[in-house]
């Protein structure tokens, strides 16, 4: 029997294989600029709710009770959304990688707005006289481990004692965070500063619960 | 992620290719009208299949063929009383050898040796031929370059889970056959009803006693010696396949093992002497059974991470992989529906949702049994076996 080698055959096959990769590239491309999009659109969101809400900090004299009642109504809901989109944000580096420019700039936007929204706490709550409860969580995605996921401890308490969080990743390259990490001297992950007081290493919620009542 | 890449363009490069040769060659899927019917002997290794061999001698008495014909059983030392029960066929011409036990290449080799057809078909004793098999495979001994045919092979009654995942691998398998001998590249030749031209084992010898899938050994020494196999999606053969999980994992280490001692022994077929086989289809079957099993460690490392389910579209993920990997299932799903037609499978759907459901479960377990044999394989550990 003379054997033969469908030189042809591979070739188109190689061709037909590559024009079909391709497609899956453009596709996953589109669809990756798409998600992306979608957390610009929900970061610009934020941005515009936080913005509303700075104005209240501006109100002063007889509309100050007013601006205060308002800012305790809206803020919640405000710490809330940014933090389902700093969740996102998580899951969009795990699957894309912590060098991926859309997670960077995201990931840099995300720190500020968390930065901001602190300092907006900050400022209303001395405004109005009120004293909340604020966790100032310092983390790294690097060597990530469910069993000592900081994040998931103060998810259990945050509720039960009303606790405001803002989370920050110390790999991020961005200026407000890093004075704030230098101001507090955080040095290793996880660290907590929990209203003012610092806290280096894992926690668990139990451990949380007792700081957060010791506190009161 | 540059390997699973590489990994992923080879799978759909692969699964490309076989379509395309599907289209090119969608007519000869048709098997051809014999112009003449030769004399053909059937032998009958039979150990300890007390249960099964009336049943699968009754299926050859019943064979619809002009030509001469005769059966021979090969009795190979049972203890079951497979002798007596073959011997009650007698009298309607099937002849009865006993042997001591000495495995089933070793009743095979003198069923040959007492055969006088001018084919030789073997047929494992737990199996039942269609009325209609031989007028199927023996057009294709008109072309004298061919020395062997398969079967397309069929479980016999699939009752359990098991059987009824192998049902749809093994009409797939008999489908990738089919295209497979457009390049000349079969690499095996099934203990259930393979047709031979006699005079190949006067020139190649018998069945290799040594080896423990003497079916492929045999496919192999074929193709070194450039002569054609071929293969038949009329001749439908029944045959039993394993009920349950422990069963079909010794039956598929044997098979495994075996395939890697085969394919070692046979490695100087990777050439391009041996044209498709030796440059394509040999190094691409072992090239994927290497990406198995680093696929089987991706599936290991992936399903001990945290998987948290969150409801909401944006955990959904469509990256790059996502869409490749969809296509490749899809491709999959486009070759199950085109064999489940070409095959005139009755419900391409069962077999559709079979193959889309069971297979990643069952290249899961398959992959497994390569690790451990090839692991065996390196070890020298020998598989005790007798036959299926």
């Amino acid at each position: 029997m003379e054997r033969g080698i469908r030189a042809r055959m591979y070739f188109f096959a190689f061709v037909v294989s590559a024009l079909l990769f391709t497609v899956g590239v453009v596709l996953g491309w589109y669809f990756g600029i798409s998600a992306a999009t979608g957390m610009e659109k929900d970061l610009d969101r934020l941005r515009s709710e936080a913005y509303s809400l700075e104005i209240l900090s501006l109100m002063d004299g007889a509309n100050q009770t007013v601006a205060c009642a308002v800012y305790s109504r809206g803020f919640g809901d405000l710490v809330y959304q940014t933090e389902q989109f700093g969740a996102n944000l998580d899951y969009m580096e795990s699957r894309k990688g912590k060098l991926d420019p859309d997670v960077m700039a995201l990931k840099s936007d995300y720190a500020s707005m968390q930065m901001r929204n602190y300092l907006l706490q900050q400022k209303m709550d001395e405004r109005c006289e009120e004293r909340s409860n604020v966790i100032l969580y310092f983390y790294s995605n690097e060597n990530y481990s469910p069993e000592t996921d900081e994040g998931r401890q103060i998810a259990q308490v945050d509720r039960e004692f009303g606790v405001y969080t803002y989370h920050f990743d110390v790999n991020t390259q961005n200026p407000a965070v890093t004075a704030l990490k230098e101001s507090y001297g955080v040095a290793v992950t996880p660290t907590l500063i929990i209203n003012g007081r610092k806290y280096e290493g894992f926690r668990t919620a139990g451990e949380l619960r007792g700081i957060l009542s010791s506190q009161h | 992620m540059l390997l699973e890449y590489a990994i992923a363009f080879a799978t759909t490069y692969v699964a490309v290719l076989f379509l395309l040769l599907y289209l090119e060659e969608a007519e000869g899927m048709e098997d051809p009208k014999p112009e003449r019917f030769p004399s053909v002997s059937i032998i009958v290794p039979a150990y300890n299949e007390g249960e099964h061999i009336a049943k699968t001698i009754r299926s050859l008495l019943l064979l619809e063929y002009p030509g001469k014909k005769e059966v021979i059983v090969v009795n190979d030392g049972s203890t079951d009383g497979t002798g007596n029960v073959a011997r009650r066929f007698v009298k309607k011409g099937v002849a009865v050898i006993d042997k001591l036990n000495g495995g089933k290449a070793s009743a095979m080799n003198l069923g040959i040796r007492r055969a006088k057809g001018e084919l030789v078909a073997v047929l494992d004793a737990d199996s039942i031929v269609a009325g209609d098999a031989l007028l199927h495979m023996v057009g294709y001994f008109d072309d004298p370059e061919v020395a062997a045919v398969t079967p397309m092979m069929k479980v016999w009654e699939s009752r359990t889970p098991v059987q009824k995942l192998q049902k749809a691998e093994y009409i797939l398998n008999s489908f990738m056959k089919k295209l497979l001998e457009q390049l000349d590249a079969i690499t095996v030749t099934p203990g259930p009803f393979s047709v031979y031209r006699r005079s190949v084992f006067r020139k190649l010898g018998g069945f290799d006693e040594k080896t423990i899938t003497e079916d492929q050994e045999i496919a192999l020494r074929i193709q070194r010696a450039n002569l054609r196999i071929a293969s038949s999606v009329g001749a439908v053969v029944y045959t039993d396949a394993p009920k349950g999980l422990r069963e079909l994992y010794l039956q598929r280490k044997r098979w495994y093992t075996g395939f890697l001692q085969n394919i070692w022994e046979y490695r100087d077929l990777v050439s391009p002497k041996y044209g498709d086989l030796g440059l394509f289809v040999i190094p691409v079957t072992l090239g994927l059974l290497v990406a198995g099993i680093y696929s089987l460690a991706l599936i290991v490392a992936n399903a001990i991470s945290p998987i948290t389910f969150r409801p909401d579209l944006f955990y959904v993920d469509l990256g790059m992989p996502q869409v490749i990997a969809a296509f490749i299932v899809l491709l999959a799903l486009l070759t199950v529906y085109i064999a489940a037609r070409s095959l005139r499978e009755r419900n391409p759907l069962a077999l559709f949702a079979s193959a889309l459901i069971m297979s990643p479960i069952l290249t899961l377990f398959w992959l497994l049994i390569l690790a451990s044999a090839a692991l065996n394989s390196l070890r020298g550990v020998k598989e005790a076996w007798r036959g299926g």
